[in-house]
C-alpha cells in the first residue's frame, strides 16, 4: 500500500499549482491589475477544485483516468483517458521547453539546451520510477527551504527600497475588461484547470475524507503567493515592465541591490524555477505513466496503491 | 547489491558532467568589463557608443604588487565607434579587442543631448532586451558629446563612472535609474527627468585645471524625446517636487542685504494631493514637509529667541516655495511638460475623471491647472550656537 499524507498533498498540490508562474507572473497582460486578476482567478479555482474532489468522491478511490472507464464503460473510457494522458505529456514538454528557454536566456546562454534537458530529465524519471511516496517526501523537505528564500526575497525587496506601492494606483484604472481577459482563459486554466491531473494521486492519499479540504487549503496557499508576486512585481517595475517582460519575476529578484554588495541574486530565482518545475514535470510525468498502467492493465505492484 | 552500484555510477556520472561543464565558462582573463557607456549621434544619424574598460592588465591592478611599478598608468581605456544601431557599434568595438565585451557591470549610461533630442527608444529596447545589463543602471545626459564625461579623470575614485554611481547613490544631486525613466514614459500623466552630466573646473580658484565632470541641471523629455532643460535651481526644486530629496542637502536663503541663512535638510517629504474642487475644477496641493538645522546665519536674526527662530523658518519657507515656484513656472509656462508626474498623482486618484477628460487633454491642462504650494517648515535646532558673536568688541 504506497500512501502520502495529506500534508504531503497539500505540498504537491502547492508545488504543482505554482509550476511556472514563479516565472512569467500570473495574469501579467493586465498590467498594473494583475494581482485583481489573480484574486479572481484564485476565488474561481477554488469553485473548480471543489467540483474536481466532488467528481472524486464520487468515484471512490479511483483515479483520473479510471472514472472513465468506470462511467462510460472501455470503448468510450479508453479514449477519453488516452486524451488526458497525451494532454499531460504535451504539458511535460511545455515545462522543457520553458526550462530550455529560461536557462539559456539568463544562466547558461551557450550551454547546448540538451545538457540541462538531459540532466533534468534524468532525475524527473528517477524520482517518477521511486514513486509516490518519495515524491511526496522529498516535496515536504524542500518546500519550507523554498518559502523562506521567497520570504527572504520580499524582506530583501523592501530593504532595497525599491517598492514603491503606489504604483498599484489606480486600482482597475482601465476598467475591469483587460482583468477579466487575464482571467480567462488563461488565468484559470494555467494552474487551477491544470489541477484535475491531481486526481492521479489523490487515490494515494491516507486520509482522503480530507482531500477537499486539503486542496482548497493549497489553494488558497498558492493564491496568496501569486499575489505577493504581483503585488510586489508591479510595485518594484511598475507596470509597463511587468506587463512587456518576458519574465517579470526574474526582473523582479535583480532589482534587489543593498549596499552594492548584496546583489545579482537571479540564481535564487532559477532555483524557484527549477524546483517547481521539477514537481510540475515529476507529477506530470507520473500522472501519465500510471494512467497507461491503469488503462492498459499493467499490473506492476510498486505503482499501484491496491 | 546491482541496483545500489548503478545508483552511484549515476550520480558519479552527473557530478564529472556537471562539473566539466564549460560552455559557459566565463574566464575574467577573457572578458572586457565596461563599467559606463555613452551613446552619442553622429552628424551621418548613426550612433557612436563608447565604452569606458577598467584595464585589468597584471601589471595595473593587483594590489601590494603594483605599487612599485609605475603608477600613472591610465587605470581605463575609452573605446568607440560607431555604426547603424547599438549591435552594429558594439561588434566593431569587440573588433578591436583581444576579449569579448561584458555589460553585466555597467552602472552608467550616458546618452549626448542632440541623440536624447532626436529620441532614445532604440537605447531603450536595447538595454531592456539584452541579457547582460540590468535595469538598476544609472542614466545622463550630457551637454554636448557624451564620450567627453567618459575621457574626464575622477579625481578621488579609479574611473568617472564609478564617481557618477557614488554620487547618485549619496543623493545629493537628482538621480533617475533605467527603470524609473521606463515607468516615466510609459505612465500616464507622467514625462521622464533626467539628470544632466556636464564637465566644470574641479578648483574655481584656478591653481589648478583639473576638470571635473559633475550634474548641473535636469534635462526634462517628452515621451523619449527631449525637450529642454532646467537648471541647477530649477532641478532642485524638481527634486523635491518629485520626493526624492534626500539628507544632506543645503538650501540657502538669500536677503536683500545680501545675507544668507544655511540649512542641511535633514528630512523632506512631498506629496502630491489632487483634488477636484465644488466647481469641479482641478487643484493640485503640494504639501512638502522639510525638517532642517540651521548651519549658517549671516543675518542678525538672534536665532537663541524663539521669535527668531519663527523668522528662520519663515524666511526658509519662502526660499523653498521660491525655488519650487521656479521650477513649476519653468514647466509649465516655458516647456509645458509634466515631469514631475502631477498627471500621474490626478489619474491615481480620480481614475474615471481622468479616462474621460484628462488623459487626453492632459498637455493642455497641465499649462492652466492651479497648483498650490504647501510648505511645513520645521526647524528644531540652530546649530551649537546661540546669538552671533558681538560685532564690535568694544561694546
Amino acid at each position: 500500500m504506497k500512501e502520502i499524507s495529506s500534508y504531503q498533498l497539500c505540498i504537491l498540490t502547492i508545488f504543482y499549482q505554482i509550476g511556472t508562474t514563479i516565472v512569467f507572473g500570473f495574469g501579467a497582460s493586465a498590467g498594473k491589475d494583475a494581482w485583481i486578476s489573480a484574486i479572481i482567478s484564485t476565488i474561481i479555482g477554488c469553485v473548480l477544485i471543489m467540483m474536481y474532489t466532488n467528481i472524486m468522491s464520487i468515484n471512490h478511490g479511483l483515479s483520473l483516468v479510471e472514472w472513465w472507464t468506470e462511467r462510460f464503460g472501455k470503448i468510450l473510457g479508453i479514449p477519453i483517458g488516452w486524451m488526458y494522458m497525451l494532454i499531460m505529456l504535451y504539458e511535460v514538454g511545455r515545462g522543457v521547453g520553458d526550462l530550455r528557454f529560461l536557462i539559456s536566456a539568463t544562466i547558461l546562454p551557450k550551454t547546448s539546451s540538451i545538457v540541462v534537458v538531459v540532466l533534468f530529465m534524468s532525475g524527473i524519471f528517477y524520482a517518477v520510477a521511486a514513486g509516490i511516496e518519495v515524491i511526496g517526501r522529498l516535496g515536504e523537505f524542500i518546500f519550507w527551504t523554498l518559502i523562506l528564500l521567497f520570504m527572504m526575497v520580499i524582506v530583501l525587496l523592501f530593504i532595497s527600497k525599491v517598492v514603491h506601492l503606489n504604483r498599484l494606483l489606480p486600482i482597475a484604472g482601465n476598467g475591469f475588461k483587460p482583468i477579466l481577459k487575464a482571467v480567462w482563459p488563461v488565468g484559470i486554466t494555467q494552474s487551477y484547470g491544470e489541477s484535475i491531473e491531481l486526481a492521479m494521486i489523490w487515490p494515494f492519499v491516507k486520509e482522503k475524507q480530507k482531500i477537499t479540504k486539503i486542496s482548497l487549503w493549497a489553494t488558497i496557499s498558492f493564491g496568496l503567493i501569486i499575489i505577493v508576486i504581483d503585488v510586489m512585481g508591479v510595485a518594484v517595475l511598475g507596470g509597463a515592465v511587468f506587463k512587456n517582460s518576458m519574465y517579470p519575476v526574474f526582473n523582479l529578484v535583480q532589482q534587489i541591490s543593498i549596499g552594492e554588495f548584496i546583489t545579482n541574486l537571479e540564481a535564487i530565482e532559477v532555483l524557484f524555477l527549477l524546483t517547481n518545475i521539477f514537481f510540475k514535470m515529476t507529477i506530470h510525468t507520473f500522472g501519465a505513466s500510471l494512467g497507461v498502467c491503469s488503462v492498459d492493465e499493467i499490473k506492476k505492484k510498486k505503482w499501484r496503491n491496491k | 547489491m546491482m541496483k545500489k552500484r548503478m545508483f552511484i555510477a549515476i550520480i558519479i556520472v552527473i557530478q564529472l558532467v556537471v562539473t566539466g561543464c564549460d560552455f559557459d565558462g566565463v574566464e575574467v582573463g577573457n572578458i572586457a568589463i565596461v563599467s559606463g557607456m555613452a551613446i552619442d549621434q553622429t552628424e551621418d544619424n548613426q550612433v557612436l557608443i563608447s565604452v569606458l574598460i577598467p584595464v585589468t592588465r597584471a601589471s595595473g591592478f593587483g594590489g601590494l604588487s603594483s605599487s612599485s611599478s609605475s603608477s600613472s598608468k591610465e587605470s581605463t581605456v575609452v573605446l568607440s565607434e560607431k555604426g547603424v544601431g547599438v549591435t552594429d557599434a558594439y561588434r566593431k568595438i569587440e573588433s578591436k579587442l583581444s576579449r569579448r565585451i561584458f555589460f553585466s557591470q555597467t552602472a552608467a549610461v550616458f546618452i549626448g543631448q542632440k541623440l536624447a533630442e532626436t529620441g532614445v527608444r532604440n537605447i531603450v529596447d536595447f538595454i531592456s532586451r539584452n541579457d547582460q545589463s540590468h535595469l538598476g543602471l544609472y542614466i545622463f545626459i550630457t551637454k554636448g558629446q557624451a564620450v567627453k564625461i567618459l575621457n574626464t579623470n575622477s579625481l578621488l575614485e579609479r574611473s568617472i563612472v564609478e564617481k557618477f554611481v557614488k554620487q547618485q547613490q549619496s543623493g545629493i544631486d537628482f538621480k533617475t535609474t533605467f527603470l524609473d525613466f521606463i515607468n516615466m514614459v510609459t505612465e500616464d500623466g507622467m514625462n521622464p527627468i533626467v539628470p544632466i552630466a556636464a564637465t566644470e573646473p574641479a578648483d574655481l580658484s584656478g591653481n589648478n585645471n583639473y576638470i571635473n565632470a559633475g550634474i548641473l541641471g535636469a534635462a526634462v523629455f517628452r515621451g523619449y524625446k527631449m525637450i529642454g532643460s532646467l537648471t541647477r535651481r530649477e532641478a532642485r526644486g524638481a527634486v523635491v517636487l518629485c520626493n526624492k530629496c534626500e539628507p544632506g542637502m543645503i538650501a540657502h536663503a538669500i536677503d536683500d542685504s545680501n545675507e544668507i541663512l544655511g540649512m542641511k535638510v535633514m528630512k523632506c517629504d512631498t506629496k502630491i494631493i489632487p483634488r477636484i474642487d465644488e466647481k469641479n475644477k482641478l487643484v493640485i496641493d503640494v504639501v512638502a514637509s522639510v525638517r532642517g538645522y540651521i548651519q549658517e546665519n549671516t543675518t542678525n536674526i538672534d536665532l537663541s529667541t524663539t521669535d527668531g527662530v519663527i523668522a528662520a523658518k519663515q524666511r526658509m519657507k519662502d526660499t523653498y516655495a521660491e525655488t519650487l515656484n521656479i521650477t513649476l513656472r519653468k514647466l509649465q509656462r516655458d516647456l509645458k511638460c509634466d515631469a514631475i508626474g502631477f498627471g500621474a498623482a490626478v489619474y491615481r486618484k480620480y481614475p474615471k475623471q481622468w479616462n474621460e477628460y484628462y488623459s487626453e487633454r492632459w498637455e493642455k491642462e497641465f499649462q492652466n491647472v492651479k497648483i498650490n504650494l504647501i510648505v511645513n517648515m520645521d526647524i528644531p535646532n540652530v546649530g551649537l550656537q546661540g546669538k552671533r558673536f558681538k560685532e564690535n568688541c568694544n561694546d
